[in-house]
């Protein structure tokens, strides 16, 4: 789908890496583990009012310190939608609520942690602390949360129903549900080196914030000029011809395409299905981030927050890349993701003069 | 709205009918599936009214007859197949249709009656527990289930905003639709009781130990149910090609948040005014020209009351004749804004306005009186449905004839 003047305005991340305060971008590394590395979290009573946040889980205070921080970025404007993308949703305060129910046989249950539970506990704890009446929405569908939380957006933007939306996404981790994708063989970075994987990865969690506006301003990172998703592909396609049709929509070739960033996990029957997109591209330099980021059901959102900087400041951050081409001046980025052959999205980044 | 998005298919589970036809039947005798039978293992449930379908999962199961056996549904992920494949059949679609059509799925509690019994063993032994359980747990398991089973490809999401999570796949599907990343959008919600649930609205105590009044000054709270509610929205353009027949048109939507508290709806009805005045305004209609409304009306004291504020704000001097359903179908959570959109369309079809059953006398500050016997020669043009959840998140769906 092209997409018609959406500007990325506002950006902030808390994960894995530095990425709150953006140290991340000057070339700090957290170096990830087998065990899952929690996030570089901010100290939280610089940025919520203590009592109020006291009772909050984790997910819930990244939430909220990262929304702050985007929409401070675009000059503090009043987001028109707040949409946020969760594959797992409050995890801390679910099983809270589950273990606290039979352990104490479904009696003397405090409401809190049911409270907090809700998928939407996010969008509408973010909605509160701004005094925001305007459409909250919450998608939760594993790989694709973040990319129907984006999906939304855009759409709202383009058919001018508003000029700023908030789009988040949001996972955390509780050492149960490690243990549990461990069991499953998901996201676990031992699975990654038996399977001989090219890249090892760990199951991982974090936030990110964005505002999304259909004007530019003068912190406006880049642009969004093509989105596209894709949960199969149609019958008899493939995706080099599905990147073709992408690209032929915004009149591009791949030639034009100075970096990808790709979403390998370090699954090796998951990652061959990148292969032929990495051969597409071999005049591009390509990048990863999920050995350093984690994996779960909206890690591909910090794809994006490393797309949009790296827009921004016209370099390519060292710590991702996978192969490089001479370090073309990144004008135009093509971020693709997917999971075992399904879940397909592509998002092309440009410069906001292009 | 420039486009104009159709309803070509409607399908329902709930208790008080598995399928459209036994709904429409449960209607015409205003039948209530509030009852304390319970098929539910919890204490809770054996002892306040619910509003369960008194089936279990592997009658559930065996009432679909595609369905992949090789995996372990949830009930919401069985709930929601049989009333999305009795829509896409009631639409016509073909599996080739269906594959270049999206799904809007929309649930709260997800594949929570498995998780939770996962995670029971599982507190016992971190190595216990049946993981195949556990793989449904979240909420995107039961639409990658229900697009395997009806051949959808193109696009899958799941909307998850509590009570007013069906009302929102609607809207999420009317944009996708408008847009024309898809011209068929199967969506609507489905939830099942689990312990979880049951326990949660209790801690909350917000839950009945009678059956439900919605609107009614002496209402204790609310009976939940389980249910599922779906839709086959459809552009104009792609009704004409298949020679589909509408069976009416979603002509406007609102969302709004009340941005006033976590669990409870403010005291002047903010979300619920502006999603209902969004609803009306997208559409082009006037205030004037609503039939009727479906009202959220859990039988809570604080959702009642905000609801009834926000409705005298918007119809001061003529308020349209209006009921809640829950009485009869309990409150079914992320389904409600489906279940209730079904019988909108039903309302439409049939010329019939719903009874808020178990209403006895009005909440004094407002003065509402709703409709409480079944009216069945009353046409309407225009209905209104309503659904609010948690987080503030006020969803309000306008269903036109055509």
């Amino acid at each position: 789908m092209l997409i018609q003047n959406v500007f990325i305005n506002g950006l902030s991340s808390v994960s894995a890496q530095a990425t709150f305060d953006e140290e991340f971008l000057t070339g700090t590394v957290n170096e990830p583990s087998f065990e899952y590395v929690g996030c570089v979290e901010p100290e939280y009573k610089n940025f919520l009012n203590p009592t109020a946040s006291r009772r909050f889980s984790r997910i819930i205070k990244m939430s909220l310190v990262a929304a702050q921080r985007s929409i401070a970025m675009a000059d503090n404007i009043m987001p028109e939608a707040i949409i946020t993308g969760t594959g797992l949703g409050c995890l801390e305060d679910t099983e809270k609520f589950l273990s606290g129910l039979i352990v104490n046989n479904e009696s003397m249950l405090s409401p809190t942690a049911f409270i907090q539970s809700t998928h939407n506990t996010l969008s509408g704890q973010i909605a509160m602390m701004i005094k925001c009446y305007h459409p909250n929405y919450t998608y939760s569908n594993r790989y694709f949360s973040f990319e129907s939380s984006l999906l939304d957006g855009l759409l709202m933007l383009q058919d001018k129903s508003c000029k700023h939306v908030m789009v988040n996404a949001a996972d955390e981790v509780i050492p149960a549900v490690h243990n549990i994708t461990k069991r499953m063989g998901m996201w676990d970075r031992h699975e990654s080196i038996a399977s001989n994987a090219k890249m090892p990865v760990t199951i991982g969690e974090g936030v990110v914030s964005m505002i999304l506006s259909s004007e530019k301003h003068k912190h406006t990172l880049a642009q969004v000029k093509a989105f596209s998703v894709l949960y199969k592909l149609p019958e008899g396609s493939s995706i080099e011809e599905q990147i073709n049709l992408f690209l032929a929509e915004v009149s591009l070739t791949i030639s034009d395409i100075e970096v990808v960033v790709l979403g390998l996990n370090g699954n090796a029957e998951n990652d061959a299905f990148y292969a032929p997109v990495q051969k597409v591209f071999n005049q591009s330099t390509q990048l990863v981030y999920k050995h350093l980021f984690g994996e779960s059901f909206t890690a591909s959102a910090f794809s994006y927050w490393l797309a949009a900087h790296m827009i921004h400041n016209q370099n390519v951050i060292e710590q991702c890349i996978l192969s490089d081409k001479g370090h073309r001046k990144p004008k135009h980025i093509l971020i693709y993701n997917q999971h075992k052959n399904t879940y397909h999205s592509f998002c092309l980044l440009t410069d906001v003069e292009v | 709205m420039s486009v104009r998005i159709l309803i070509t298919g409607i399908g329902s589970v709930s208790s008080i009918g598995l399928t459209i036809e036994e709904l429409t039947e449960s209607i015409l005798l205003s039948k209530t599936g509030v009852s304390s039978q319970t098929r539910l293992d919890s204490i809770l449930a054996r002892s306040l009214p619910t509003a369960q379908i008194q089936l279990s999962n592997e009658e559930l199961q065996a009432r679909i007859p595609n369905i992949d056996q090789s995996h372990i549904h949830s009930r919401t992920a069985l709930l929601g197949m049989l009333a999305a494949s009795e829509a896409v059949k009631m639409a016509g679609l073909s599996d080739h249709e269906c594959k270049s059509a999206g799904l809007v799925n929309s649930t709260s509690a997800g594949g929570m009656d498995l998780g939770e019994l996962f995670y029971a063993d599982y507190l016992q032994d971190p190595n216990g527990g049946n993981l195949a359980f556990a793989q449904t747990h979240d909420c995107g398991d039961a639409a990658e289930q229900m697009a395997a089973l009806l051949h959808i490809e193109k696009y899958i999401t799941t909307i998850s905003t509590a009570c007013s999570s069906a009302a929102n796949a609607m809207i999420h599907a009317a944009r996708l639709i408008k847009a024309g990343i898809c011209d068929i959008v199967v969506a609507g919600g489905s939830d099942a009781i689990g312990k979880f649930t049951i326990n949660g609205f209790n801690s909350l105590m917000i839950l009945s130990d009678e059956p439900c009044q919605p609107f009614d000054k002496n209402r204790k709270g609310l009976n939940l149910g389980e249910a599922a509610g779906y839709f086959v929205l459809e552009s104009e353009a792609s009704a004409k090609r298949r020679g589909a027949k509408a069976l009416a048109v979603l002509s406007g939507y609102g969302n709004a948040c009340d941005a006033y508290h976590q669990t409870a709806s403010s005291p002047n009805g903010e979300g619920a005014y502006l999603a209902m005045m969004q609803a009306i305004n997208v559409s082009g209609y006037k205030p004037s020209e609503i039939d009727y409304i479906n009202a959220h009306g859990t039988g809570t004291q604080n959702n009642d009351m905000s609801e009834s504020v926000a409705l005298l704000r918007i119809f001061p001097d003529h308020l349209p004749p209006v009921s809640s359903t829950k009485a009869m179908t309990g409150h079914t959570l992320a389904a409600a804004g489906g279940i209730e959109a079904v019988m909108s369309v039903l309302a439409l079809q049939h010329d019939w306005v719903f009874p808020n059953k178990n209403f006895k006398d009005a909440i004094e500050e407002t003065g509402i009186i709703p409709v409480t016997e079944l009216q069945i020669n009353k046409h309407s043009k225009h209905i209104l449905s309503n659904s609010f959840g948690f987080g503030g998140n006020n969803s309000s769906l306008l269903i036109s004839a055509c």
